[in-house]
């Protein structure tokens, strides 16, 4: 677990439920409007993902030794497939499942573990992706950082882009 | 894809900054290349760690699950009454009808007016004046039987409630709001209706 998970749990622990789920709201949208490839749709089913685990840490369900992150993916991965299947994604979740299953070798799932993507790129792209995109670094700080200019760090985020669009595109 | 690229760099932007950035409004924003973009920013956000978030994010949420509107919780956090707000958002759109400006803000509010037929200039005036993104905000609102907001403009058609009736009291739940009979939409649209309802 990272630091970062190691927040989320001690939030889930606390009952900060609200502030849990406002940190990941835009994880959450962002997986359902590309998910339903529809604005509307991914905004109404982003809200039942919501939702949905709220209803399930109000019911106490924890899940030890799991980052927050890959349970969200997976409760959105699941209301995405049930809108898709025609069924009502604003129901609870079936009753036993674990995000610690079967489910979590779902190959999308695993590679939050380990940002497998930027890790991909080239050295030169994945060092200004990482300060740029990663660390919030603006491209001046990077191109100091780094050692070169403004202009060439666009450049490799221009081509750092154009990997992982392909990298994306491949990502079934 | 100049545009996407352009795009995708000032939400990671925004993004890494800590902000909130508005997440459909880039995808829009987008047009065609709107499911190009939404890709590149899902994958970049699986990647990048999540900000924490601010106490007015929070809120908002916390309203959501409670299934009230956000924007109301907003407003209570910055202490300001519904008066005092649309004397403020009259002032910055130069507007004289106060109590028909305060029926619509108190349906966007609400979560009962389409925000997407809201025209830019009132999201700016709300901007300024709650000094946060309250686009953003208004977002399809969960009725107590559990449809969405939005999904009950998609299925109405007609999204416009009767503007000589009076706006609903606040204190009204939601799901009585959006139960209420719709009357007929006035013949034609003034400047004030337009930056509600769009021109349609």
């Amino acid at each position: 677990m990272t630091d970062d998970d190691a927040r989320d749990a001690q939030l889930l622990e606390a009952g900060q439920f609200d502030r849990l789920l406002a940190k990941y709201h835009l994880v959450i949208l962002a997986r359902c409007i590309r998910g339903t490839r529809n604005v509307d749709d991914g905004q109404d089913v982003a809200q039942d993902v919501e939702f949905r685990l709220f209803r399930e840490f109000q019911a106490g369900k924890r899940y030890p030794g799991v980052p927050f992150r890959v349970v969200v993916h997976q409760v959105v991965k699941w209301t995405i497939k049930d809108h898709f299947q025609g069924r009502p994604t604003d129901v609870p979740l079936p009753d036993g499942w674990e995000p610690g299953g079967a489910e979590f070798a779902d190959r999308a799932v695993e590679r939050l573990w380990i940002g497998e993507l930027v890790d991909q790129l080239p050295d030169v792209e994945r060092e200004a992706c990482t300060l740029v995109y990663l660390r919030g670094v603006s491209p001046e700080q990077a191109a100091a950082v780094l050692g070169t200019t403004r202009n060439n760090i666009d450049q490799r985020l221009f081509h750092a882009r154009r990997r992982l669009r392909e990298m994306i595109n491949g990502d079934g | 894809m100049a545009d996407v690229d352009r795009l995708f760099d000032e939400f990671a932007a925004a993004y890494v900054r800590g902000e909130q950035p508005d997440l459909v409004a880039f995808v829009r924003l987008a047009g065609e290349d709107g499911d190009e973009l939404a890709r590149l920013i899902d994958v970049f956000l699986r990647v990048a760690p999540a900000p924490e978030p601010h106490d007015d994010d929070v809120a908002v949420m916390r309203a959501r699950l409670e299934g009230e509107p956000g924007l109301i919780a907003l407003r209570r956090r910055r202490a300001r009454k519904v008066d005092e707000v649309v004397a403020d958002l009259a002032e910055r759109l130069d507007v004289d009808d106060v109590p028909r400006l305060k029926s619509y803000y108190q349906r966007l509010e609400g979560g009962i007016l389409d925000p997407r037929r809201v025209d830019e200039r009132v999201w700016e005036a709300l901007r300024g004046l709650f000094l946060t993104n309250v686009r953003a905000i208004v977002r399809p609102l969960t009725t107590t039987t559990g449809g969405s907001a939005m999904a009950y403009y998609r299925r109405g058609g007609e999204p416009i409630p009767d503007l000589d009736r009076p706006s609903p009291a606040p204190q009204m739940e939601l799901h009585e709001r959006l139960a209420a009979p719709l009357g007929a939409s006035p013949p034609e649209r003034d400047e004030l209706d337009r930056l509600f309802l769009g021109d349609d």
